[in-house]
């Protein structure tokens, strides 16, 4: 459940953020969610699915008042995959580039915070966040 | 738990390597990859060109800082955009917005290649490029015609205002992050308009039209060949038909008087052509291998070259005596590369003191080909030479220096950094005589004395023009044109018609040779120009039409030097037109258009009779089963080069394989390098003009010239035994690329035409499609694989008062805009669209109308 809560709050971040244009905000809260998120395993994969929906989310709702696929078409080929192949990557690079941004900071992140907290204290918490779930 | 440790460091190490490296990567532009975070970001990213209103646009109130008034905008099904506006101010500033609104990306990358800025942006594939430009100095001369524009000037209101919409239209799209793909892919943002790239961008149509290496290259081949062989091969006047419109007499007036160069005029300026007694400054060399002039000259982007000379463009009009209405005629359809977005943008203005309608070109706001109210006019190259080398005298003992006039005297010097993408900036330096800027050819070095570089009243002409109302008021709005030379065709509501060839005709001194480089030494230096009374021009001819399609202009007798046999097209598509127009009675508008999509070949014509001669029965020439069929084609033929036409595959290939046949071995005899790298330019031709004039030539007058044996072989020929080895070489070429069946060797399934991106982006291009047409045709298509051709087709027909035209192309850069290439089916099939006044668009279906708004009432 807080794993839940977390993915919509740090999508909602991400999308609001990009709304504005403002990228940094996905490494930013994939970042922050090692710190709200008890192992730094499940952080990273919750930066990497938020970075994914709020990278795609945008352009999913862009459909309704513009043509997206068929510019995707065209994105494609100027990549040099033409045909569907190209037109799914073209149309895949957003969420692919927000989740590698979610993630990556969030990896760094965690690895960060492996190295900067006492063992004693990480394995504390991390015990008792653990025992509180069961 | 000391391992622990060393795992949590080394998984530090590794996220900041690698996920820090992605989070950079991504972040960062690296080589020739934009910052993908950003250019595919999915709200201000590239996405945003998929946005309905950024695909068409729809009607609405807009607010656009500068304008006056209240201006309207309307935009026709296919996106001809009309504007009305109260004042003329207004108008120019509605011109720029809407040319900005489409084309922003293609205007700031015309501007970067005129000012040597492509490098920045594109990366070091296009520093050859920029070199160039910088050594040409288009900034340097667009700067000087605008500190020349004097304050409170029609023109400067003109470059003002039009900046200003420009520069509207940035801003916006800056803030709102709406800026064409293309900008979001090279991760850069479009600086602001300034008046002066208007100009600049003027530059960079001059150099299209008439910057060219015939001159060293054919020092290159007098090398190889000897000088006596080339000036046979390359005369200045070809012995061979000729179609001038400007007949005899010719008058010979006092030369006008013009500066020896560009340049001279710089240093006067600038006071810099020292004393030789001043200390030679250090310069730093330029970086890497020093590329030749034609090598640079090959690197310019197609959009920014005319590459063939044999194949430019088609303009005529025809008076009122000759056509079904009674009132003159006029067509026109500049022939230069095809591109998408294309060259030109289509527009109609309605202002206090300018109607108009025409093909304008995205940065210039002014139409160059169109009509208004009174009178019309379509332009073809002038194709005289105004490009020229020189020699200059140098010697070790003064370095940097050069002898002109008596005296030793300094090179100016530029320094011209020029910034790289994904690199350093990369110094460059551009040394100039009073002749100009030091290219080199060859490893030798020259002097380019290029007229497009002399800073000129180009825009004012054209402004002239929209307000002429005679032929009066049209000549005189020529009468300081610069470079290029350009034929104006013009046709009148009265029924009128003329063709001037506007131009600076530069005149050297008697002993002088222009086409090969000249002394540097002051001798072969420009010494006036030709008057403007003399240059070619004709008005309400006997023969009641006037004709241009890059012909030479005027006949033997002419007693000024304009250009070799090597800088004019040759006359068949000329001689065509003549042959049209003189036979043509109560033409009409259709008529016109009929011509523009004729594929008739006149040189085909001429030749073949004489290749059937000589391979028919009684020639007692055996020709093989495959070939036999391949003369029936040709014998069945009618001269057009049509798709479906099985004679027009082989007539194409005979012509390019007699054409090798004939010149190649005297190349290979003489080790001309044109198979080296960087030495294409050297090849033989199928449509040099020189060449296949004398071909041509010697065919029907001279079958025994001595050119005709081959001097590899000691062979003797004459010209049948030449055309039976390029005929069988052709069938075989055919062969290869057709197959073993000539029923399949139709012209279209061999002959393509595509239209490239302008950007070079093949995904951005319209793929290859069967065409019609040649070198020789009025409907052009120059090579197998043609991007070259008609870009703007229009017809003015003055009985009607009605104007039709076509491009191929759209209004829309946007690939993913129906604008982007919605005329080209209609193009193709030369089916023109009405070009309607603002009211009858006004009602027509499905139009969107823009209200521009001045800032404060749209505030409110």
């Amino acid at each position: 459940m807080r794993s839940l809560l977390a993915v919509v709050i740090a999508t909602a971040l991400m999308f609001g953020a990009n709304e504005w244009g403002f990228w940094p905000a996905t490494p930013l809260v994939g970042a922050l969610l090692v710190v709200v998120t008890p192992t730094t395993r499940r952080a990273v994969g919750l930066a990497l699915l938020s970075g994914v929906i709020g990278w795609g989310l945008p352009l999913l709702l862009m459909t309704g008042d513009a043509e997206i696929v068929r510019l995707a078409e065209v994105l494609g080929g100027i990549l040099g995959i033409g045909g569907q192949v190209g037109t799914i990557i073209a149309l895949a690079l957003p969420s692919l580039i927000g989740g590698l941004l979610g993630l990556s900071a969030a990896w760094i992140a965690g690895a960060v915070k492996g190295v900067v907290v006492r063992p004693s204290v990480q394995s504390a918490t991390e015990f008792g966040r653990t025992t509180l779930h069961r | 738990m000391a391992n622990s440790q060393a795992g949590k460091w080394i998984n530090l190490a590794l996220s900041l390597a690698v996920g820090g490296g992605l989070i950079y990567g991504l972040s960062h532009a690296i080589g020739p990859v934009p910052a993908l975070a950003q250019a595919f970001h999915p709200v201000t990213g590239v996405w945003t060109s998929a946005q309905n209103d950024q695909l068409l646009p729809h009607t609405q109130d807009l607010t656009v800082p500068g304008a006056e008034q209240e201006v309207q905008v309307v935009f026709e099904k296919n996106g001809t955009a009309h504007i009305q506006a109260n004042t003329n101010r207004d108008a120019w500033l509605a011109i720029g917005y809407v040319q900005a609104h489409f084309r922003l990306f293609q205007m700031d990358l015309m501007r970067r290649q005129g000012a040597g800025l492509l490098s920045e942006v594109i990366g070091p594939g296009a520093l050859e490029a920029d070199k160039l430009q910088r050594q040409l100095g288009l900034t340097r001369t667009a700067e000087a015609e605008w500190a020349a524009i004097q304050d409170g000037s029609e023109v400067k209101e003109v470059l003002e205002a039009y900046a200003e919409g420009v520069n509207a239209v940035i801003d916006e799209q800056k803030e709102a992050h709406t800026l064409p793909m293309m900008f979001k892919i090279l991760g850069y943002e479009p600086q602001a308009w300034k008046p002066q790239d208007t100009l600049l961008m003027k530059g960079v149509l001059a150099q299209m039209m008439s910057l060219n290496d015939t001159t060293i290259t054919r020092v290159v081949l007098g090398e190889k060949l000897g000088a006596d062989r080339v000036a046979e091969l390359f005369p200045v006047i070809s012995p061979a038909k000729q179609a001038p419109y400007d007949l005899e007499p010719y008058a010979k007036h006092p030369l006008e008087s013009m500066p020896v160069s560009a340049e001279q005029l710089f240093m006067e300026q600038e006071s810099s052509n020292k004393e030789a007694s001043a200390a030679p400054a250090s310069h730093p060399k330029e970086q890497g291998e020093t590329k030749s002039f034609s090598e640079r000259l090959q690197a310019v982007p197609d959009f920014a070259m005319v590459t063939d000379l044999n194949a430019n463009s088609n303009g005529w009009a025809v008076s009122g005596a000759k056509t079904a209405s009674g009132k003159a005629l006029l067509a026109g359809d500049p022939h230069l590369e095809e591109t998408l977005p294309s060259v030109w943008f289509e527009l109609q203005v309605d202002a206090p003191d300018y109607q108009f309608a025409g093909a304008t070109v995205p940065g210039i706001p002014l139409p160059l080909i169109g009509h208004n109210r009174d009178i019309s006019w379509t332009m073809t190259n002038g194709a005289t030479q105004q490009t020229f080398f020189y020699e200059e005298k140098t010697d070790e003992s003064h370095p940097d220096q050069y002898y002109w006039n008596g005296q030793w005297r300094e090179m100016t010097v530029r320094q011209e950094p020029i910034p790289v993408k994904g690199g350093a900036v990369e110094a460059f330096e551009v040394k100039s005589t009073i002749h100009g800027a030091m290219i080199e050819q060859e490893g030798k070095p020259y002097a380019i004395d290029w007229l497009g570089s002399i800073p000129t009243h180009g825009v004012d002409s054209l402004l002239q023009v929209l307000k002429a109302d005679d032929y009066a008021d049209f000549q005189s709005a020529f009468r300081d044109w610069g470079a290029p030379t350009m034929n104006f065709v013009y046709a009148d509501r009265q029924g009128d018609i003329g063709l001037l060839s506007a131009g600076c005709y530069p005149v050297f001194g008697k002993d002088s040779k222009p086409w090969l480089p000249m002394r540097g030494t002051g001798e072969d230096d420009i010494i006036g120009r030709i008057p403007f009374a003399d240059i070619p021009q004709v008005y309400n001819p006997k023969q009641n039409y006037v004709f241009s399609a890059n012909q030479r202009q005027v006949g033997d007798d002419y007693p000024y030097y304009i250009g070799t046999s090597r800088t004019f097209s040759a006359p068949y598509r000329a001689q065509r037109i003549s042959d049209l127009l003189r036979e043509g009675h109560d033409l009409t508008a259709i008529d016109m258009q009929k011509m523009q999509a004729d594929v008739y070949n006149t040189l085909a014509q001429d030749i073949t009779p004489l290749l059937l001669e000589s391979l028919g029965s009684g020639s007692g020439v055996t020709l093989t089963d495959r070939e036999q069929t391949a003369l029936v084609q040709l014998k069945d033929w009618d001269y057009r080069m049509k798709t479906d036409s099985i004679g027009a595959s082989v007539w194409e290939m005979f012509w390019e394989k007699y054409m090798e046949a004939t010149f190649v071995p005297w190349w290979d005899k003489y080790e001309v390098p044109y198979k080296e790298e960087g030495h294409e330019y050297l090849a033989v031709n199928p449509g040099n003009p020189s060449l296949a004039q004398d071909l041509a030539y010697w065919t029907q007058h001279e079958p025994d010239n001595a050119y005709f044996s081959n001097p590899v072989t000691g062979e003797k020929r004459e010209a049948t035994q030449v055309m039976l080895v390029a005929f069988q070489e052709a069938v075989k070429a055919l062969t290869e690329r057709g197959g073993s069946d000539v029923t399949e060797w139709q012209y279209g399934k061999l002959h393509v035409r595509e239209i490239p991106s302008m950007a070079q982006v093949p995904a951005l291009g319209y793929k290859e499609r069967a065409a019609g047409g040649d070198f020789t045709t009025l409907n052009v298509a120059y090579g197998w694989e043609t991007g070259f051709g008609p870009t703007w087709r229009m017809v003015m027909d003055w009985g009607t008062g009605k104007s039709v035209g076509i491009y191929p192309g759209g209004q829309s850069e946007n690939p993913a805009s129906p604008w982007y290439t919605d005329r080209i089916d209609s193009w193709w099939s030369v089916n023109h669209n009405p070009m309607l006044s603002f009211e009858e668009a006004e009602k027509s279906q499905g139009v969107v109308l823009w209200r521009m708004l001045p800032q404060e009432e749209g505030a409110r």
